[in-house]
């Protein structure tokens, strides 16, 4: 396979996981555990790319995910498209200044993320909405994020599976390093 | 050159940003076209994983039986109370029964014609209420059509895919549901306000309205059928010198304990007050 035929399979991977790991969030999550707060599974994979991708690809993750998103939400797509962006920015000014390569920093971003999406979208429904959010759910935010933190280590390693096998480099897995 | 790459990107995507907001306003009426393969692949997904998880659940529960009715058996053989036990066994299979029979009854009874589905994914968002059901445009679902449980409504499609559609909860603060007052008949539109709670809007500051008052449908778009419960008023609120009333409303059907709803394919203006009345 050409060059570009792996780097198209690794969009194409990743852009599967992401809607499995929406899915899972979804669905499967619903069936096991009902309504109890379930992790942002699916940041993850934007996560990943911001982190540890350039910021063009980066950015054209967070459009792929918002597409997943937008099929299993009942937020308009614009709204969704704006709270992933939000998460995109946050992530990436704290990138180059907080962030450090290796799992444990994986989680941090991850919790950090689970932590700025329902802000980013209570905040867009209270300047942008017709009928904004009224309330703002404390212990399911704190909930999700340790969920979605505790997620996210098995995900690096799968993420860094997928980049091998589309002969992409994945992260270094030591946390001395800065990115 | 990077850094000016760099700017490039982060002002298209700040630029981006408003554009997308402008239209956040206006829900648009057709799925935009670049979603209809995604809302595919998460169609098969969301399947898969339902039918997994039934899989998983009803696998869980067999062994679960089985575990409880070793315990069973044994106190059976220490008590000799073998019908007691037996009741017990049976507990779970005679509620599914007999929700199943009410999900039944309530269909033949009802001259509406009704879709059953079951409820195979929720919002991936804290902030929004939607739930997927495994029903869609092949089983007749179209946009709009309204969402009931037995004790009331659920809520009504908001996007329909050939085997799967999204339904919007009364509960979401973008839904509304055209609603009357049952004792006073005074009308308003229904909100949706928190995860469990709904505000009826529109209401004139004489109108009638009483904590207890039960809330009810208008069956005037026929997605509903006229005089199906809504909720309960569970708090009003009026402004000193406001010209309406602020109503706050618990809805009598839970979302979180749903397991199966049914679609309204076609309400046929059916009035249920009437119906009920025996008239």
């Amino acid at each position: 396979m050409s060059e570009t035929g792996f780097v198209l399979l690794n969009y194409l991977l990743f852009g599967l996981l992401a809607e499995t790991l929406a899915g899972f969030q979804s669905s499967l999550w619903l069936h096991i555990f009902g309504y109890f707060p379930s992790p942002y599974v699916w940041i993850a994979v934007l996560n990943y790319w911001v982190l540890y991708r350039s910021i063009y690809e980066s950015l054209i993750m967070s459009y792929i995910v918002a597409l997943v998103m937008a099929t299993m939400t009942g937020a308009p797509l614009e709204s969704v498209v704006c709270i992933n962006l939000i998460v995109w920015g946050v992530l990436y000014l704290l990138r180059n200044r907080i962030l450090w390569s290796g799992p444990n920093s994986y989680m941090l971003a991850a919790g950090i993320s689970a932590l700025v999406i329902p802000i980013a979208s209570f905040l867009l429904s209270y300047f942008v909405d017709r009928h904004p959010s009224t309330e703002f759910y404390f212990y399911d935010w704190i909930l999700r994020a340790l969920l979605t933190s505790a997620f996210a280590l098995p995900l690096f390693y799968l993420f860094g599976f997928v980049d091998r096998l589309t002969r992409r480099e994945p992260p270094k897995d030591t946390e001395s390093e800065v990115v | 050159m990077n850094f000016l790459n760099r700017k490039t990107i982060i002002i298209a995507a700040l630029i981006a940003i408003p554009i997308f907001s402008v239209n956040m306003q206006e829900r648009s009426k057709n799925t935009p076209w670049i979603l209809a393969p995604f809302y595919l692949a998460s169609s098969v997904i969301q399947s898969t994983y339902a039918t997994f998880s039934f899989g998983v659940r009803s696998t869980t529960d067999l062994y679960l039986n089985l575990v409880n009715i070793k315990k069973e058996n044994r106190i059976l053989r220490q008590k000799l109370a073998e019908s007691q036990a037996q009741q017990g066994a049976n507990t779970e299979l005679k509620l599914e029964n007999e929700r199943l029979n009410r999900l039944l009854d309530f269909r033949q009874k009802s001259n509406m014609s009704l879709l059953a589905a079951h409820i195979i994914g929720r919002d991936l968002l804290t902030d929004y209420d939607s739930v997927t059901i495994d029903r869609g445009s092949s089983s007749g679902v179209k946009k709009g059509m309204g969402v009931i449980a037995i004790n009331g409504i659920v809520g009504y499609a908001i996007e329909v895919e050939p085997h799967t559609s999204k339904i919007l909860l009364i509960t979401d603060r973008n839904a509304v549901v055209d609603a009357i007052v049952q004792r006073s008949r005074s009308r308003g539109i229904l909100q949706g306000l928190t995860e469990d709670r709904c505000q009826l809007t529109l209401l004139k500051r004489s109108d009638d309205v009483k904590v207890g008052d039960m809330i009810i449908t208008s069956g005037i778009d026929n997605y509903f059928p006229k005089g199906f419960p809504i909720g309960a008023v569970t708090a009003i609120s009026r402004d000193e010198y406001g010209l309406g009333q602020n109503v706050t409303v618990q809805p009598v059907v839970d979302a979180v304990n749903l397991e199966e709803v049914f679609v309204i394919l076609n309400a046929n203006y059916q009035d249920l007050e009437n119906l009920a009345e025996g008239k």
